[in-house]
């Protein structure tokens, strides 16, 4: 069975794309406009990665990814930005994150760091 | 009237003499005797005769005004009473040392003396004394020149002189003058203060030994224009002092003329501005870190807003074309539809990234609402103060060749100086590694419907390949660039009604030019 990828991205095109784009190596992908709504997400259990964009209004991607570590989430993250700040640089090692990537991201980059985050949740693609 | 005296004075020669020796006027030598007292009577400076013994036998009009007593008070007097002392009593002594000895030391000859006045006020005269024989005794001729105005004169352009050296002594700046050939021919207080030579020490010496060893023809230019009767006015060098050390100076030069109007020299002063130069430099640096920062953050947040912008949509195209391709080679027999509406949706994506790159020259365009009435020369002079900052430091040689009488220009101030900003600070940039750096703004009058601005640099030049798609937004020969700029420019010449063009330089370098509109029915 197909591992688990939430998807946070509040952009509808890129959102979709991307989810189309996993979807069609088999992973399963639930996607979030928002931070907000990822944390709204309820009871579901967390994915097996996370792919979260870190420019987002009201709640950057880093900001959830800070909230679910001080909780004692583990859910290995990759994280997308559209334009680096290398003063956070501290931060995103802070909150494990596993890749960060730059759009437009590389698929190729992007494969390898998804096999990466799901190796480190012991599970494998 | 001429004062009688007691014995008539007649000494204008020895027949005369003989023919007046004795006895009443004869007849027919009325007339010179008539001559001889007009003249007497008449001479502006004063006459008087006086025997060996110094008593005065004539005594003129003139030194009644001279002394104030009348003829009648001195004639028949001892002379020394027109003298005030000591020659009052030395005058008697003087006679009769020439009387026994001959050791003469006025008669013959004429000297500054003193006078004094009825009223015990002295002035000065000159006095010259001849003697004669008269009547078998020897008499004295004094000619009595008042010298009170010529004193006075003198004393007081003494005094405008003396007030001259002390303005000249005082002043902050050094003043100093050379002949023709740089000699120096006078040299201030401030001049030692400022250069460290004494006056001793550089009177006499060529004015070049002040010019550092790259400055040296500047002395050339300079005497040129002096020559011609020109000035300098607050030209801003560097001189070198007796040490060694170079000092910022400005200079004022301007051409010593003679009596008949001709360049025999030079004066010059020079202001220490090395304090101005170093606040200057100072205001120059903090400038710098300003537009260093405000040119990053607006830079970069313009460029980072934009390409995060544009990745969007450009991240969506990749991973739609991506799926596209999977499609395509998928076995399910629905891909071929998925195929078509995945790659819909890259190409709305592509059309979203076009509408974000539109709406970019929209927000430019959109400003040129504001157009206002502008003097061309004067948005270029502020570009420069705006743009240059930092050239100023990359010893970059600023030229400007304004046209005289351009016609007012209708346009976005703003936009035209960002333009131009964005031009010079391209063209220094281009010249940062070049050997010879100048940057020449010109505005040129088209004819009275548009004005052309050029901006020149000495650079590398662009390569033909980059020139045919210069103007294409993220084109670029800059190393950290992001190729906007030029993008934007020529969407402001464009929103203008004009064209951003762009020629090689003759001799290195490039040209960027573009017309304004003038603006219209301007009388």
């Amino acid at each position: 069975m197909g591992l688990t990828i939430d998807l946070v991205d509040d952009d509808e095109a890129v959102r979709d794309s991307l989810r189309a784009l996993l979807e069609s190596y088999g992973y399963n992908v639930r996607d979030y406009a928002s931070a907000v709504l990822y944390l709204q997400r309820g009871t579901d259990p967390p994915g097996d990665c996370m792919i979260v964009d870190h420019h987002m209004p009201e709640m950057t991607g880093l900001e959830l990814l800070e909230s679910l570590r001080s909780h004692g989430g583990h859910i290995p993250a990759i994280m997308l930005t559209g334009r680096y700040d290398p003063s956070l640089d501290p931060r995103i090692a802070q909150a494990q994150v596993v890749a960060l990537l730059h759009k437009p991201v590389d698929d190729e980059q992007l494969f390898q760091a998804i096999e990466r985050a799901c190796d480190k949740n012991g599970r494998t693609a | 009237m001429l004062a009688r005296p007691r014995q008539p004075a007649r000494f204008i020669n020895d027949t005369k003499q003989q023919k007046h020796m004795h006895g009443p006027v004869a007849p027919d030598t009325q007339s010179d005797d008539t001559l001889f007292e007009t003249l007497i009577a008449t001479a502006v400076d004063g006459i008087m005769v006086i025997d060996e013994r110094g008593t005065v036998q004539v005594y003129n009009k003139a030194c009644e005004r001279l002394f104030q007593y009348s003829a009648a008070e001195v004639v028949g007097q001892n002379v020394n009473m027109l003298m005030p002392a000591p020659y009052r009593a030395e005058h008697d002594g003087y006679l009769d040392r020439y009387r026994t000895s001959g050791e003469a030391r006025i008669i013959g000859i004429g000297r500054e003396a003193r006078g004094q006045r009825k009223n015990g006020t002295e002035f000065p005269l000159y006095l010259s004394v001849g003697q004669g024989m008269l009547d078998g005794k020897r008499i004295f001729v004094g000619i009595v020149h008042d010298l009170t105005q010529i004193k006075a004169e003198t004393a007081a352009r003494e005094e405008q002189r003396g007030v001259m050296a002390s303005i000249i002594e005082a002043s902050n700046d050094a003043i100093i003058s050379k002949t023709l050939d740089g000699t120096v021919t006078s040299w201030n207080a401030a001049a030692t203060r400022i250069f460290g030579y004494t006056a001793q020490e550089i009177i006499g010496k060529p004015i070049a030994i002040l010019f550092p060893p790259d400055l040296v023809d500047e002395e050339a230019t300079i005497l040129a224009k002096l020559a011609n009767g020109e000035s300098i006015q607050h030209y801003e060098t560097v001189r070198r002092r007796k040490d060694g050390s170079h000092i910022d100076i400005s200079l004022t030069v301007s051409p010593l003329l003679d009596n008949s109007g001709k360049v025999v020299g030079a004066s010059k002063t020079a202001r220490d501005i090395t304090e101005r130069k170093t606040a200057e430099a100072r205001l120059q640096m903090l400038q710098n870190e300003l537009t260093h920062v405000a040119r990053l953050s607006e830079m970069g947040q313009f460029s980072a807003a934009l390409a995060h912008e544009l990745n969007q949509p450009l991240t969506a195209v990749l991973n739609y074309v991506n799926v596209a391709k999977r499609l395509l080679v998928s076995p399910n027999a629905d891909s071929p539809a998925k195929t078509y509406e995945t790659i819909a949706k890259a190409g709305q994506q592509a059309q979203r990234a076009a509408q974000i790159i539109r709406r970019m020259r929209d927000f430019v365009e959109k400003r040129d609402s504001k157009r206002t009435i502008e003097d061309v020369n004067k948005i270029a002079a502020d570009a420069i103060a705006l743009g240059l900052v930092g050239a100023k430091i990359a010893n970059i040689k600023m030229h400007t060749i304004f046209a005289s009488h351009a016609p007012a220009v209708l346009v976005d101030k703003v936009q035209i100086q960002q333009l131009l900003v964005n031009l010079l600070r391209n063209a220094a940039e281009a010249m940062a590694e070049s050997p010879k750096r100048e940057l020449t703004l010109s505005t040129n009058t088209i004819d009275d419907t548009a004005v052309e601005i050029s901006v020149a640099d000495t650079g590398p030049g662009i390569s033909d390949e980059v020139a045919k798609r210069l103007f294409e937004p993220f084109v670029t020969t800059k190393a950290g660039g992001m190729g906007i700029g030029l993008a934007i420019s020529q969407s402001i010449v464009e929103a203008h009604g004009g064209q951003l063009r762009m020629t090689p330089n003759r001799g290195g370098g490039t040209i960027f030019h573009f017309r304004l509109p003038a603006a219209p029915g301007m009388e």
